[in-house]
C-alpha cells in the first residue's frame, strides 16, 4: 500500500518576521538619516489635524461641568473666593517687589529682558505618552533649542529641545527621570529635583533639612522663575531621609498658551 | 466580522482611523486600540509605523533606539511568534 507524502507545511512565520525586521530597519534609517525633515513633515501634517480637533472639541469641553454636584460647586466657589482675597492682598506687595528687583538689577548692571513670545500649545499630555508639549513657534520666530518655556508669567515648565521652522517640542522638567537643579526661595539651598511625570517632582533629603510645606523651588538664574512648590513631605520612613513631593503650581495640561523666552 | 476586517480597503480605512486616534485622542485610548488590532488582525505591520509615529510626534529624544518603534517591534514579534504556534 502506498501512502501520499505529507507535504511540508509552509513556514510563513519566518518570512513575516523578516518583513518586520526589514520594516524596523527601514524606519530606523529614515529617522537616522532624515530625522529633522521627517519630523517637520509629520508636524506639518499633524498641525491641521490638531487644530481641527481642538476646534471640534471646544464646544464640548464644558459638558463635564453639568455633572458637578451643587454642594461641590458651592464648596469650590467659597474656597476660590477665599483664595482670591488672599491673592489680592499679595498682588499689592508683588508689584512693589518686582519694581525693587528691577532697580537692584539695573544698579548691578544686569538689564531686565522681558521679551517673551506667546505660543499656543498644539499637543500636550495625555495625548502624548511622553511629558512633552508641541507648540506652534519655531526657528522662524527666533526660537532656539534651550529656550525657556513659561506658563502664567513666572512659572517655568521646561526647555525647547527640538525645533522646525514653525513648530517646537518642549521637554517638561517633570518628565519621568529628568533631573533639574532648583533653589528654595526661602533659604537659598540648592537641590536636584527628579521628575515624576504629570507635573510632579520628588527629592530625597536628610530628615533634618529645612524644607516646609509650600516652599517654592526656583530655576537657577537671576530671573527668579518658579519650577515647583512642596505639597507633601513624607517623614514616615524609618531611614534617615525624607521624601519631598513637589508639583508645578499651575495646571500645565489645562493651559492653551505658553511663553517662550 | 474578521473576514470583513481583513479586506484590503477596510484595512486601509482602519489604518486611517487609527492614525486619527493617534493624533487626537489620549495615549491610553489609542494604544489599547493599536494593541487590539495587532492581536486580532493578521500581520498588523502598521503597528511599527504607528510606534514610529508616536516617537516622531511626541518623543523628546528622536534618535536610536526609537522607544515607540522598538516596543512595537518587540510586541509584534512576540505576537507573530505566538500566533504561528497556536493556530492549526
Amino acid at each position: 500500500m502506498s501512502y501520499l507524502l505529507k507535504s511540508k507545511p509552509k513556514n510563513t512565520g519566518r518570512s513575516k518576521f523578516i518583513a518586520v525586521v526589514l520594516i524596523y530597519i527601514l524606519l530606523s534609517l529614515i529617522g537616522f538619516l532624515f530625522g529633522n525633515s521627517w519630523r517637520r513633515v509629520v508636524w506639518g501634517v499633524a498641525r491641521p489635524v490638531w487644530a481641527t480637533g481642538t476646534f471640534v472639541w471646544a464646544p464640548f469641553a464644558s459638558i463635564k461641568n453639568y455633572f458637578s454636584l451643587k454642594n461641590d460647586l458651592i464648596e469650590r466657589n467659597l474656597s476660590l473666593e477665599e483664595q482670591n482675597a488672599t491673592l489680592l492682598l499679595k498682588e499689592a506687595d508683588y508689584d512693589l517687589v518686582v519694581k525693587e528687583n528691577e532697580n537692584l538689577k539695573n544698579e548691578l548692571g544686569r538689564q531686565f529682558s522681558g521679551t517673551k513670545t506667546i505660543s499656543s500649545i498644539l499637543s500636550k499630555p495625555p495625548r502624548s505618552p511622553y511629558d512633552t508639549l508641541v507648540i506652534d513657534v519655531g526657528s522662524a520666530d527666533n526660537i532656539t533649542p534651550g529656550s525657556k518655556v513659561y506658563i502664567g508669567g513666572n512659572i517655568i515648565v521646561g526647555l525647547v529641545t527640538n525645533i522646525t521652522p514653525h513648530t517646537s517640542l518642549v521637554n517638561l522638567f517633570s518628565s519621568g527621570g529628568q533631573k533639574q537643579d532648583a533653589t528654595i526661595s526661602r533659604t537659598g539651598a540648592t537641590f536636584t529635583l527628579t521628575g515624576n511625570g504629570g507635573q510632579n517632582f520628588k527629592v530625597e533629603v536628610p530628615k533634618d533639612t529645612d524644607i516646609l510645606w509650600g516652599d517654592e523651588f526656583l530655576y537657577p538664574g537671576i530671573n527668579h522663575s518658579i519650577i515647583a512648590s512642596v505639597y507633601y513631605i513624607d517623614t514616615e520612613s524609618q531611614g534617615s531621609f525624607k521624601t519631598i513631593y513637589l508639583r508645578v503650581p499651575i495646571n500645565v495640561f489645562a493651559s492653551d498658551y505658553v511663553f517662550v523666552d | 466580522m474578521y473576514d470583513f476586517l481583513i479586506n484590503p480597503p477596510v484595512r486601509v480605512a482602519l489604518f486611517l482611523v487609527v492614525l486619527i486616534l493617534v493624533f487626537l485622542l489620549p495615549w491610553f485610548v489609542s494604544i489599547p486600540v493599536v494593541v487590539f488590532f495587532t492581536l486580532y488582525l493578521p500581520s498588523y505591520f502598521e503597528v511599527l509605523f504607528l510606534g514610529f509615529l508616536f516617537d516622531s510626534l511626541y518623543a523628546e529624544r528622536f534618535s536610536f533606539p526609537y522607544y515607540g518603534l522598538t516596543i512595537a517591534f518587540v510586541f509584534i514579534s512576540i505576537t507573530l511568534f505566538v500566533k504561528d504556534r497556536i493556530r492549526t
